[in-house]
């Protein structure tokens, strides 16, 4: 568990981060975001004790980390930072494999590690045996991301790894994010200002603006009941009352009746897919299966925009 | 370029003496055109001159570059292959005391030939490596040529003969000055570099102090560090026991350590700034320690800048460390101060020209490390 307990830390006359209080579970995907300045790089930062808090406690796993040597404690975090900051004289395996060798791994670990992080992260094996000049910026943020997972943490830092990526790259990497997380329960902290990447990734939401916690919640915490008129308009052009669609299942608003004929559609489809299929079907109302193909229940567009009675 | 180079060949060749030959070694003599010994002689090192000045004008430059490398070899082993032949000649064994000195006809020459070589190949776009084969395989026929004992009757020859014996201990002396001498500086200099780095106020007090240093005369410097050393080894005895004195190495060392400081502090800092805070702050977050930092991160990607500071240095301290000759520091610079005492000429020649080559080798030497140290970084 990571707990930010009362942090404070001020830039000169800047109160970068004011007061703020933070608890995340282990195994939790937590997205920060916030507009530019608000202080995610610095609350990051204070976390594998890069920036040292002026008031206030940062603990991990229960011990706090003002007293844990520094160096030890950043080896087992995993930790992206946002000018990726790859080492130019070392090839990009050399780059990948910088933790395990800090941490002085024997050579076949190391090799093997290499080979998974390559699959993991989808690195083309041919990049290896470069130099991270020859790479382009988008290429070098992937390998940045491999260089924080190498070393198997059971923590990692991630800030704003993929913005400099193109869509396609971009949506293949946080696919791997999500897949490391569900199969390591890894807990990941992840920067950026992004609120649709925040929504799309993160389990537990945190939004910031200036130093504070504007909110924080699930996706559809934040979605359904924004705290304020900040939290409204960030995740406003997100569309939200659409947005939360996309984390509600068919069956929670189908009704029971199984007579009427409709495109099918499975009960554990999301609502979003079911309106963008009636959009496309040019129908108000679907049929509803499960897994097996047998007929369960009906959803019309009414049930979309009102949960019916009694189900 | 080339017009300029075959144009003062030409006229050194003309009205320049090849050979000064005097009846002794301190004698002075008197100077030979190298037409008056031998018209074909001078032909032979004037025709590659000439070819030069035609080539001047030839537009298709890679063919004029090539030309120029041969007409350049040509004239190289003209030169030598004269000096050799004629002292040979005018020699005779009942006159061992004549002296056959190399003159401005032969060395302005051979300087030409130097040039063009380096010109064309600079045109050629030859890389280091083509260059250093270039130049062993140029070396090698004088190489032989020396061995075979062709340049014998030659008094540079002699004078080299002469002091064979001295001569490997004073090369050894001299490259031993300049190598402890420059591993103390790296020594100083690399905790000056990190100190002027970590208190940026502290840089211009450490530059001026050491610019101050570079800009006393190297003769003056030698001569100050004697008193305070003698000074320091008459209260503490058991100094001398490891041989510091006033006078030696030990002053020599401290005046090149003192001369090396500055460039290699300004050389490092400038490669440290270098490294791109982005990399230092991604080491720090990985976890690495404020040493291996130090090791893994910052020394090799400010090695480019730390090389290029100590060739500098080191063909520096190869041409000072001749001066150290004269407290007794031993070395090269033994037989250019004697030479100059004693009037000889060729004696001064048999301390300076490896002083030149040795140079010349070093520089070739930290440009190829450096050619490596760059394609890593
Ligand atoms: N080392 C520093 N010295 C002075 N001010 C700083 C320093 N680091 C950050 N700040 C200031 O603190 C505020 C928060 O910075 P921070 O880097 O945490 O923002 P951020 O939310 O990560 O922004 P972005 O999305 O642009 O990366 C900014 O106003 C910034 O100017
Ligand atoms: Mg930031």
């Amino acid at each position: 568990m990571i707990e930010v307990d009362s942090v404070s830390k001020t830039f000169g006359a800047l109160k970068a981060i004011d007061g703020l209080s933070l608890k995340v579970e282990d195994g939790t995907f937590c997205t920060l975001v916030g507009p530019s300045g608000c202080g995610k790089s610095t609350l990051l930062r204070m976390i594998n004790a890069m920036i040292a808090p002026d008031t206030g406690r940062i603990s991990l796993r229960g011990a706090d980390i003002a007293t844990l040597p520094p160096d030890q404690l950043r080896r087992g975090i995993g930790y992206v930072i946002q000018s990726v900051g790859l080492f130019p004289h070392w090839t990009v395996a050399d780059n990948i494999l910088t933790v395990p060798r800090l941490l002085r791994w024997p050579k076949e670990k190391c090799a093997k590690r290499l080979d998974e992080i390559v699959a993991l992260t989808e690195v083309d094996p041919a990049w290896l045996s470069r130099y991270p000049r020859q790479l382009s910026g988008g290429q070098q943020q992937r390998i940045g991301v491999a260089r924080a997972l190498a070393g198997d943490p059971d923590i990692i830092l991630m800030d704003e790894p993929f913005s400099a990526l193109d869509p396609p790259s971009r949506a293949s990497l946080q696919a791997a994010m999500r897949r490391i997380h569900a199969q390591s329960k890894k807990t990941i902290i992840f920067v950026t200002h992004d609120i649709d990447e925040a929504l799309k990734l993160g389990t537990q939401i945190v939004l910031l603006n200036k130093g504070r916690i504007a909110q924080t919640g699930t996706p559809q915490e934040i979605l359904a009941r924004p705290k304020d008129e900040f939290v409204e308009t960030f995740i406003g052009g997100t569309a939200p009352r659409l947005r939360l669609l996309d984390f509600e299942p068919v069956s929670t608003r189908m009704r029971p009746e199984t007579n009427v004929q409709a495109p099918p559609i499975f009960a554990d489809a999301s609502l979003k897919d079911a309106l963008n299929l009636m959009l496309s079907e040019s129908c108000a109302m679907l049929a509803v299966q499960d897994r097996d193909g047998r007929r369960v229940g009906t959803l019309t567009v009414a049930d979309l925009i009102e949960a019916p009675h009694g189900s | 370029m080339l017009l300029v180079l075959g144009i003062a060949g030409g006229l050194t060749l003309v009205f320049g003496g090849f050979l000064d030959m005097s009846p002794n070694r301190l004698a002075s003599g008197i100077a030979l055109t190298a037409f008056s010994l031998s018209p074909t002689a001078c032909a032979a090192i004037a025709a590659p001159l000439a070819a030069f000045i035609l080539l001047a004008f030839v537009s298709n430059e890679k063919a004029r570059s090539i030309a120029t490398l041969l007409a350049a070899a040509l004239l190289l082993y003209a030169c030598l292959a004269t000096a050799g032949l004629l002292a040979k000649h005018l020699a005779s064994p009942d006159k061992p005391a004549l002296r056959l000195s190399l003159g401005s006809a032969f060395w302005i020459p051979l300087a030409c030939a130097l040039f063009a070589f380096l010109d064309a190949m600079q045109r050629l776009q030859f890389g280091l490596v083509a260059r250093v084969g270039f130049f062993a395989l140029l070396c090698l026929p004088f190489a032989f040529m020396a061995y075979v004992g062709f340049f014998d009757a030659l008094s540079l020859a002699k004078e080299f003969e002469n002091h064979q014996a001295v001569f490997v201990q004073a090369l050894v002396d001299h490259v031993l000055l300049v190598v402890l001498s420059l591993a103390i500086a790296l020594l100083v200099a690399i905790p000056i570099i990190f100190a002027v780095r970590q208190k940026s106020g502290l840089q211009n007090l450490v530059y001026a102090s050491l610019g101050v240093i570079q800009a006393v005369p190297s003769i003056a410097l030698f001569g100050l560090l004697i008193a305070p050393l003698s000074a320091l080894v008459l209260h503490v005895p058991a100094l001398a026991q490891f041989g510091i004195g006033g006078t030696g190495r030990t002053p020599a060392i401290i005046a090149l350590v003192l001369y090396a400081l500055l460039p290699l502090v300004r050389n490092g800092v400038t490669g440290l700034d270098a490294v791109s805070p982005d990399v230092r702050d991604a080491a720090k977050g990985l976890g690495f320690t404020a040493g291996e930092r130090a090791l893994k991160v910052d020394l090799p990607l400010a090695l480019p800048a730390l090389l290029s500071g100590m060739r500098v240095v080191t063909v520096q301290a190869i041409g000072l460390a001749a001066v150290a000759a004269l407290i007794g520091a031993g070395g090269l610079g033994t037989f250019v101060f004697q030479g100059i005492g004693q009037y000889a000429l060729n004696l001064v020649l048999v301390g300076a020209i490896p002083i030149i080559l040795l140079a010349l080798g070093t520089d070739l030497g930290f440009q190829l490390l450096l050619s490596v140290a760059r394609g890593q970084a």
